[in-house]
């Protein structure tokens, strides 16, 4: 990483980043609500050169039978990088990195999921990342909260998530994998738009304290354009033609 | 579409008036939101959604199609369609002098076989308990089963079984609809069946579309091949 | 690479802290706490770890925190932050000479680990609609969802995870930052003390 940084310019004196995007301005995002044949619900999602796909089952039978709660339905989340997802080749097996982002993943869609309907049961969330490329919480996130709704699971409100961040001393939204690497924070946040309500928050890197401000400000900002994009989705798959 | 009925997805304000919240619909503060994707209607005094996805949640007298999984000494197991499995007592079949000892469940119904049950009761604290022993309900020995999507079943039967009784003229099929999304389909002839079976799965995929009624119908009066 | 020592900070949970906590490969709660830890006093940038260097490219000192908790009462996250911190504040480690183009350990010479700043992680957990510093192990039962926050010696925040199965507004997220920044530098007193044992 150490010689990277003096030859590429994160943010030149236009305010032009080093993929041509505005600092308020997050990459392309396209949302596919369905498309899997077998899953209860599905989305697929690009987030820039991200591509991640995501699978929901249930509300079903939960094994093993002893994680059941006869009080309420349980929600499970597995995030998953494929193999080939990133430049060098990824050890199949879970690692700790992902057994944590499947974690918060899981706790940022808690709020949202009203499972206390479904006693006994479990609704299983399948995330696999098939292309890595600096932001795949965020955006696996947002797609696991279109496929739960494609699977009819109740939810509260949808969760949508974007990363804010800190490159060349400004604030940023939608930090990609240079920016990552060679920036100074990154603050990943999930949003409920309608709830206004902060599902997912973490941050690594320094911030002073208005710029942590500003940040999750940003964050939320951002929330909301990728909230109109996951509307969007659903909208099309079930109110396509005819729909207003 | 007039202004009362709404496409809505979760998170969804349906609106803030004093209405009575009802499926689909949660009260928060003083709004109330859809919690699925649906149509919302506002009717005198209440508020629902009409989802458009999401399992079958077994309602008490619900007829629904089962297919037999297992059994035991005691009981059978049916896959209907939902998050939970449905639970037959040997009583049912058997009558009140079952004995695990003479009776032999596999005798009645076995794993795979498809009945026409209705759920006898449900508390959420245990599986739904259903039963065969009435009138119309039993084992299913011919037809086809199309699977779709539970929430479209109000459609396919449409206003006051309109849809339903369309397809089944047409076509002389004698058609079976489950609650859970399971329908069994039955004709004598064989175009009769594809083009009544074509009909549910067009149903199923454009529910949600206005004219409905009218393409159904134009489908099932165009001779084709198909 | 070579210009940068290494820094890993581990945690783990032992059977005999809580009656039930098993033994064998550590669950999600245990892999979030050590990564948290670990990301805590990382990001805040606490050790200079280019002074860690006995040879450019060729050989590095590391250093390694490891946590084990061996009875539990709540709040593990900042428990083991300031039990790593402390306990880097007053260690030395060995010193070693690049000789004959091998590391060498020098003998009876200790160095303290190069500290550039003290981090100091808040944990806040949210009860109903109140927002509890420090919960222990009751509250850490009933809170519905908690924020850990890292602020560094120039009051600075350097990191940050939210858990648990509820939100938090806007307006809370921006005050559990303030109340880290000004809790965090009272217990940075106190975390200086370790420093002056080490010396």
């Amino acid at each position: 990483m150490g010689g990277r940084d003096a030859t590429m310019v994160l943010l030149d004196e236009n305010g032009i980043r080093c993929d041509g995007r505005k600092v308020d301005e997050p990459r392309r995002i396209m949302i596919k609500a369905g498309g899997l044949k077998n899953a209860d619900g599905s989305a697929y999602i690009e987030f820039g050169d991200n591509k991640i796909l995501v699978g929901v089952f249930g509300p079903r039978d939960v094994h093993p039978k002893h994680m059941s709660n006869t009080d309420t339905g349980i929600l499970r989340v597995r995030y998953h990088m494929v193999p080939f997802s990133v430049g060098e080749r990824k050890n199949p097996a879970p690692s700790r990195r992902e057994i944590e982002i499947s974690k918060v993943i899981k706790e940022a869609l808690e709020p949202a999921v009203m499972l206390d309907k479904f006693p006994r049961t479990a609704v299983d969330v399948f995330i696999e990342v098939l292309q890595a490329d600096g932001g795949t919480r965020c955006a696996a996130l947002s797609a696991a909260s279109v496929a739960l709704a494609d699977a009819g699971i109740p939810m509260r409100d949808m969760v949508a998530a974007c990363a804010a961040g800190k490159v060349a001393d400004t604030v940023v939204l939608d930090v990609n994998n240079e920016e990552d690497q060679a920036g100074q924070a990154d603050m990943p946040i999930g949003y409920m738009p309608n709830l206004e309500k902060i599902t997912l928050l973490q941050l690594d890197g320094v911030l002073t304290s208005e710029e942590y401000k500003k940040c999750v400000q940003v964050g939320v900002d951002g929330c909301k354009i990728v909230y109109d994009i996951q509307k969007k989705a659903l909208q099309d798959k079930y109110f396509g033609n005819g729909g207003d | 579409m007039d202004n009362k009925r709404k496409y809505v997805i979760p998170g969804d304000v349906v609106t803030t008036g004093p209405f009575r919240p009802e499926q689909n619909v949660e009260l928060q503060g003083n709004k109330i939101i859809s919690t699925t994707i649906g149509i919302s209607e506002i009717y005198d005094d209440s508020v629902k959604v009409i989802p458009l996805t999401g399992k079958y949640i077994p309602k008490i007298n619900d007829l629904v199609i089962g297919k037999v999984i297992s059994h035991t000494s005691l009981s059978w197991e049916l896959d209907i369609n939902s998050c939970y499995v449905g639970f037959l007592p040997a009583q049912d079949v058997f009558g009140r002098d079952f004995s695990a000892h003479a009776d032999e469940l596999a005798s009645k119904l076995k794993s795979g076989d498809l009945v026409a049950a209705r759920i006898a009761n449900f508390d959420r604290t245990r599986d739904p308990l259903v039963t065969i022993s009435d009138r119309d309900l039993g084992k299913i020995d011919t037809g086809d089963l199309v699977k779709i999507s539970p929430s479209k079943v109000p459609r396919l039967i449409g206003k006051r079984g309109t849809m339903i009784q369309m397809i089944e003229m047409a076509t002389d099929a004698a058609i079976t609809i489950g609650q859970n999304g399971w329908v069994v389909v039955s004709c004598e002839s064989p175009e009769g069946l594809l083009k009544a079976k074509k009909a549910i799965e067009m149903v199923n995929e454009k529910a949600h579309v206005a004219n409905l009624t009218d393409q159904v119908k134009e489908m099932l009066e165009s001779k084709g091949e198909s | 690479m070579g210009d940068k020592g290494i820094f890993i900070c581990t945690a783990e949970l032992l059977p005999l802290s809580h009656p039930t906590v098993e033994t064998g490969p550590p669950g999600p709660d245990v892999i979030e706490l050590a990564r948290v830890v670990d990301r805590g006093i990382r990001e805040s940038h606490m050790i200079d770890v280019s002074q860690l260097v006995i040879e450019k490219n060729k050989s590095v000192v590391g250093v390694f925190a490891d946590n084990v908790v061996v009875d539990y009462d709540g709040n593990l996250f900042d428990a083991c932050s300031y039990a790593a911190t402390a306990a880097l504040l007053s260690s030395k480690t060995p010193k070693w000479n690049w000789v004959d183009d091998a590391p060498t350990l020098a003998e009876d010479e200790e160095t303290p680990v190069p500290i550039a700043t003290i981090p100091v992680s808040v944990t806040m957990g949210k009860i109903g609609n109140h927002i509890v510093v420090d919960p222990n192990g009751d509250e850490w039962a009933s809170m519905d969802s908690r924020i850990t926050i890292t602020s560094d010696s120039d009051g600075n925040i350097c990191a940050l995870q939210k858990g648990g199965s509820d939100g938090f507004s806007q307006d809370e997220i921006n005050q559990c930052g303030e109340i880290s920044i000004r809790v965090g530098a009272k217990i940075r007193e106190k975390l200086k003390q370790a420093q002056t044992v080490g010396q």
